[in-house]
């Protein structure tokens, strides 16, 4: 491994060496490195919470790219086959980057690009290079999937006013858009200011409204021709309802639409699960333009803000959920009461719903009075049964980078970057809304089968016992998650007539931390105070070449070698309560190969890709209830390793001068190719359980389609223009439980009559076909006093077409399996519905 | 001038938005406030029959489904709030009581002892366990052998359970333990005169660490075949049983033969008052150092005397005829004198309302101590000050400054009866005798006639 980095040093240097000379032979361009100015972003409706989320505020299906690039492959993964949750390569979010201003947006507690700091603002994104892949990155070192990098500075903005309403029936209804910018002042200046909002009383979802809106101004200072100063501040509040995954069952009770989150309070639908987050960031940058072409380009930003999301706690009350599995009919074995249940949601499709009522008669029904220390006066009637709590993660977070680029003679480019990344969290719950009650009790109702070990295990805080919590105050879990990034690069790339090569090195170091804030009674020891500070070195390794056989042909290879250090949530066993973490501490490796050819003429153009990716020693940490143990467990996962390996092809011909007809494909073959190891742990004391072994070697992964393909047809005529676009896609396997691949799980078989495969077989979503088009038209004008040019333009989309309702778009097996009897059906799967027929109608007016 | 007109447009559009902004902040309604819904009552279910009548309707070891539209009142008299009913509650009416199976957790919340119900019976079974009747909604019969009725869902509950207004605390029906009668099962109950027989004194009511049940003998003053019993499962379970006489409230119910009593929780049991079982109190410990010998440092088996600083200890002494103990500080020359008289261990297990006395008198008293105090961790070894000691509030002599008090002073009786098992009993002395003249503490105290009795 070391030599190979000697050899990519003594590379970079030879490279310094050579730009000195000049070359002044003409070369193509290389069609496989994509940039492009996108023109008018559509955005990306699959915001969907993930309740295996570990802290239930990140949305999983994240779209890995904002934009798509001309290539029309990308194009069609990032929207079209986006409805069944379609992730190029096999790859998640993580393997994707937002720099803005050239500084990466993202959060080091999930490794994603940090969407909720620019949801709605793609609109001032025009200037946006969305770079696929390690090949040619000018921005960065380049990851596995897409780096999209927005200009969001006021100089590189047209001097242009713009307005823009959307109708629309996904997760808003309505948006609204103003945007104005000054274009480059003669004084020097630049100004440039978007607002917007979105607003649905009941989007898409049933029972889930939304109101978010955002805001962006940039002001950048030319200093001279060598120095520009940007400032931009941006941000978008947003509140949006959930939907929650549904069982097949319920789907058959309560309708196709149907959202167990919501229930009806005074004839107004009441959402239980609703998330607030808004990520005020201010960004720095400056861009120097050095002598002989070289560029600096430094950027700062800090984001503070808050993520939460409301959901219901209960101590002392039945479950309140209105799905719970002994709700349904399925779960009463007794044919007799079975159709009693039956009839019973027949008659009252109502009781799939949250019973508000009920709720607040529980919390109204109770007598026992307290006294508020430290002030006798105040009696506290009622306590509360169930309640609102709102989870919070208040963020801060500090990142800088700096990017230096030189070129090396006539053919080569000299890329070298350094950034650095502080961010902190801070998880507590708070009293949302005590539903009528006067008080809760600070008292955590799972620890209570451990009450006879010792008296206070079952404290939240032992150093304030039994507290009385109030509306609006914290209670339940307190703590800090802190991270450190640093990363260095360095990269060059060279265009000769013949080939283009690049080569690069990265290395990043990590390092976290929990801090408790609170003295739990399970882990009075573990839980308060700065845990151990866990550091990671990833170097990464990549090269690449392309060989131009001529203007028509060019065939390329890309090879990657990379290190990741693992996420905070999966080195912390349950950092809610403690500062644990799993036994086997390990870096994830990463190795990629791709092989890429692409064919232009003038008739067509032709594009394959062949790649395959190997992920080694990732981890994972699962926490559920265990019907065997009897109580909440940790699954700590070790030696995660995944294959993807596959397709992408994509056959653009043009017609005719109007008409062109496109050809996408996507072949995947991703799966987990070990055993992983398995360590349980009991979530009250901590003690293992159980080591072990998940059998889930050639296991498919989950969510994406492994395969899809699509035909665009696009045709335009003048200022008109419309895609009709068919999708399908297929092979969609569901997220399975490691729990049912163990030993364990399947050491009763031989004495129930469950055949082994109903346990162990992994299940599969059908394929899925969706109908799309896409219609716009422009008028144009100039004014005649100045003129300008104004614009009217008109877009619609309109997808899945062919379909009422909403469809499956993704699910898992549920973690909860029935150990001593080996029913599958006791918790069966879980299914996120995605969007069926949606559309959005835009006008918007450019003066 | 393009430069002037660009900013002026600036200026005019960016005042534009900035109205906009602030309307639609006017119209971000961003967290509503949601009113409390009425609470929820059910339909107002009127009783068309008496529990009486109900109970009648069953034949036991039968299961009947009741398809007339019969409708029963009652008030919760146990529920699962400590766990010792289980997914249960029992309602009683003017005539009789009766169990409610119900399949769930935590119906205490919602079925509160005193709250007021009303049971639309339409579509539910009457059947009974071991001579309990009980109501439910179906009966599994998925092995024919033991067939066992169904309780009744959370999601149906409120088909056929109403809150009714008007609830209060059900009164405890005065009985005898002769008295159980058949008619009263499942009836909130107030036995007096009861208590455990010894073997079940201080016992914990049940077995929590193996979630197994237990029943413990109640008995009044002759009689012993009522039983207490007690879920593996209650809250309450590593609680010890009382050991004194009194009045237990509970549901009275029945295993096949067997009486027993359920009690919702410990304060149902008000065992304060002496046992019957013996006729007055018995003696668990006496001593009047009759056989000590005069003017020597007490000696005898099983009992300690400690001198723990200063080398003073606890020395027999003789006034007419009458042998006693004394300690004094006197003479020592030592800056601290603390010196300890320890009795053998007394075993509280067999006996309740156990009380302490003995006797006292102080000599030239300048303000030396002595203090009675009672342990159950010391190991019986020299260093007691390593044990944890409880002090007793004793009367102990004092205020005779010049020579000794003429009358002995009595101690009261210290209440022992919150101890259990073996139980050291210490006198603790503490003086000095500094050879400065001034801050000596050296009072003199005598003790005798030590008793411990209980019943």
């Amino acid at each position: 491994m070391r030599g190979i980095y000697l050899c990519l040093i003594c590379f970079f240097m030879l490279s310094f060496l050579q730009a000195q000379k000049r070359n002044k032979q003409k070369t193509p361009p290389n069609l496989l490195m994509q940039k492009v100015v996108v023109s008018e972003p559509d955005e990306i409706p699959i915001v969907i919470l993930d309740p295996d989320a570990k802290n239930g505020l990140e949305p999983s299906f994240v779209a890995s790219s904002l934009h798509a690039n001309k290539d029309p492959f990308y194009n069609t993964a990032s929207f079209g086959f986006a409805a069944a949750g379609f992730m190029i390569k096999g790859l998640d979010a993580s393997f994707s980057q937002t720099l803005l201003n050239g500084l990466p947006i993202k959060s080091l507690l999930t490794g994603n690009p940090h969407f909720a700091v620019y949801s709605g603002l793609q609109p001032m994104m025009r200037k946006t290079v969305v770079l696929d892949g390690i090949a040619g990155n000018e921005l960065s070192f380049g990851l596995l999937g897409n780096t999209t990098g927005a200009d969001i500075r006021a100089l590189v903005m047209p001097k242009q006013n713009k307005i823009a309403v959307t109708t629309a029936n996904r997760a808003y209804a309505h948006k609204y858009v103003v945007q104005m910018s000054t274009g480059p002042l003669k004084n020097g200046w630049a100004f440039a200011a978007h607002l917007n909002a979105r607003l649905a009383s009941e989007g898409y979802y049933s029972g889930c409204g939304y109101e978010g809106y955002g805001y962006l101004l940039s002001v950048d200072k030319k200093l001279n021709e060598r120095v520009i100063l940007s400032l931009s501040l941006l941000g978008a509040p947003i509140a949006a309802e959930r939907q929650a995954p549904v069982l097949q069952e319920s789907l058959q009770y309560f309708g196709a639409n149907y959202n167990p989150n919501w229930g009806m309070q005074n004839g107004l639908k009441r959402n239980a699960v609703k998330s607030t987050t808004h990520m005020p960031t201010l960004i720095f940058s400056t861009a120097l333009t050095l002598p002989a072409a070289q560029k600096l380009n430094f950027a700062i930003g800090v984001t503070i803000g808050v993520k939460s999301i409301t959901g219901l706690d209960w101590n002392s009350a039945a479950d309140p959920r209105a799905d719970y599995y002994k709700y349904l009919p399925s779960y009463y074995k007794d044919a007799a009461l079975g159709a009693l249940m039956h009839q019973e949601l027949l008659q009252n499709p109502g009781k799939g719903q949250l019973d508000w009522t009920g709720m607040y008669s529980l919390n109204a029904l109770s007598n026992e009075p307290v006294i508020v220390s430290g002030n006798p006066n105040v009696l506290l009637q009622k306590k509360a049964a169930v309640i609102l709590e709102n989870r919070i993660d208040a963020q801060h977070t500090l990142v800088a980078s700096l990017l230096y680029q030189s070129p090396l003679g006539k053919l080569g480019l000299f890329t070298a970057g350094i950034n650095a990344q502080l961010e902190r969290h801070h998880f507590y719950k708070k009293v949302h809304d005590l539903l009528g009650a006067d008080y809760y009790v600070n008292i955590n109702q799972f620890a209570e089968d451990a009450l006879q070990i010792r008296t206070d295990v079952n404290q939240f805080d032992i150093e304030n016992p039994n507290q009385i919590i109030l509306q609006n105050q914290k209670f339940g879990y307190n703590y800090i998650a802190k991270f450190l990034q640093t990363a260095a690069f360095l990269q060059s790339s060279w265009t000769f007539a013949r080939f283009d090569i690049f080569a690069g090195l990265q290395l990043t170091g990590n390092r976290f931390n929990r801090i408790g804030l609170v003295k739990n009674g399970l882990f009075p020891l573990q839980s308060k105070g700065a845990s151990h500070t866990y550091y990671f070195t990833s170097p990464e390794a990549k090269m690449g070449a392309t060989y131009k056989l001529n203007g028509r042909h060019y065939f390329a290879l890309e090879l990657l070698s990379a290190a990741r250090a693992p996420l905070f949530d999966n080195l912390f066993v349950a950092p809610k309560m403690r500062s644990t973490v799993t036994d086997n501490i390990s870096s994830e490796k990463i190795r990629s190969a791709l092989l890429g050819y692409q064919y232009q003429s003038n008739f067509c153009k032709v594009g394959i890709r062949a790649f395959l990716i190997a992920q080694k020693d990732a981890q994972d940490i699962l926490t559920f209830y265990h019907d065997g143990y009897h109580s909440f467990v940790n699954y700590a996962l070790t030696g995660i390793n995944k294959i993807m390996q596959g397709l992408e092809t994509s056959i653009d011909f043009s017609l005719h001068e109007n008409l062109s007809l496109q050809l996408i494909g996507a072949l995947g073959d991703y799966r987990f190719s070990s055993r992983q190891q398995l360590v349980v742990s009991s979530d009250n004391d901590a003690a293992v359980l159980e080591k072990g072994i998940v059998y889930v070697n050639n296991f498919k992964v989950a969510r994406t389609p492994q395969r899809a393909a699509a035909v665009n047809i696009s045709y335009r005529l003048g200022s008109f223009f419309s895609i009709i676009s068919v999708h399908y896609m297929d092979k969609r396997w569901m997220s399975f439980n490691p729990i049912r691949r163990t030993y364990g799980a399947t050491a009763a078989l031989d004495t129930l009559p469950v055949q082994r495969s109903q346990i162990t077989a992994q299940a599969q979503l059908p394929a899925m076909f969706t109908l799309g088009a896409l219609l716009g038209q422009s008028i144009r004008w100039y004014r005649v006093k100045n003129k300008q040019p104004q614009t009217i333009m008109c877009i619609v989309s309109l997808n899945n077409i062919l379909q009422n309702s909403p469809v499956l778009m993704g699910g898992y097996e549920q973690l909860r399996f029935d150990i001593a009897k080996l029913d599958v059906n006791k918790f069966p799967p879980k299914y996120f519905l995605g969007y069926g027929f949606n559309f959005s109608a835009t006008i918007s007016f450019t003066f | 001038m393009s430069m002037v007109s660009s900013s002026m447009s600036f200026k005019n559009v960016f005042i534009q938005w900035v109205c906009i902004f602030f309307l639609w902040g006017s119209f971000c309604n961003c967290e509503k406030v949601w009113d409390a819904p009425p609470m929820y009552t059910g339909p107002a279910l009127k009783a068309n029959m008496s529990i009486k009548d109900l109970l009648r309707l069953h034949i036991p070891n039968n299961y009947e489904k009741i398809s007339a539209d019969y409708i029963i009142e009652g008030t919760v008299t146990a529920n699962d709030k400590t766990d010792n009913f289980y997914k249960s509650i029992i309602i009683q009416d003017a005539t009789a009581a009766v169990t409610i199976k119900l399949d769930g957790y935590n119906l205490f919340s919602k079925y509160a002892v005193g709250q007021k119900l009303g049971i639309a019976l339409g579509g539910l079974w009457l059947s009974d366990y071991a001579g309990m009747t009980q109501i439910g909604v179906g009966v599994d019969r998925s092995d024919p052998a033991s067939p066992f009725l169904l309780g009744i869902p959370q999601p149906l509950m409120n088909r056929f359970i109403s809150l009714l207004a008007g609830g209060k605390l059900m009164i405890p029906i005065p009985v005898l333990a002769t008295g159980l009668v058949d008619s009263l099962k499942g009836c909130l109950v107030a036995i007096d005169q009861l208590e455990f027989v010894v073997s079940d004194t201080g016992k914990p009511y049940s077995d929590l660490v193996n979630q197994l049940p237990a029943s413990h003998t109640l008995r009044t003053c002759a009689i012993g075949n009522l039983y207490l019993r007690t879920s593996g499962f209650a809250s309450f379970g590593n609680a010890l049983t009382p050991r004194g006489n009194g009045t237990a409230t509970g549901i009275y119910t029945v295993f096949r033969t067997q009486k027993q009593l359920v009690i919702r929780d410990t304060s149902d049991l008000k065992l304060t008052g002496l046992r019957c079982s013996v006729t007055g109190p018995k003696t668990l410990f006496a001593e009047d150092f009759s056989t000590a010998i005069t003017d020597s440092s007490f000696a005898s088996a099983g009992y300690k005397n400690i001198s723990e600083v200063g080398g003073k200890y606890f020395t027999a002494k003789k006034t007419s005829a009458n042998l006693y103990l004394e300690i004094s500080a006197f003479a020592a020359r030592q800056n601290a004198v603390i010196s300890w008289f320890i009795l053998p261990p007394i075993n509280l297990d067999h006996s309740a309302n156990e009380i302490l006395h003995f006797d006292t008198k102080d000599g030239f008293d300048n303000g030396a101590i002595l203090q009675a105090m009672v342990s159950t961790n010391y190991d019986g070894g020299n260093s007691p000050a390593r044990a944890k000691w409880t002090l007793l509030p004793a009367v102990i002599a004092k205020g005779s400054v010049s020579g000794f008090a003429p009358q002995w002073m009595f101690s009261n009786n210290l209440d022992l009866s919150k101890f259990k098992g073996n139980v050291y009993i210490a006198f603790r002395y503490e003086g000095n005798d500094p050879s400065a003249a001034i801050g000596k503490l050296t009072t003199s105290f005598r003790l005798d006639n030590i008793m411990v009795q209980g019943n």
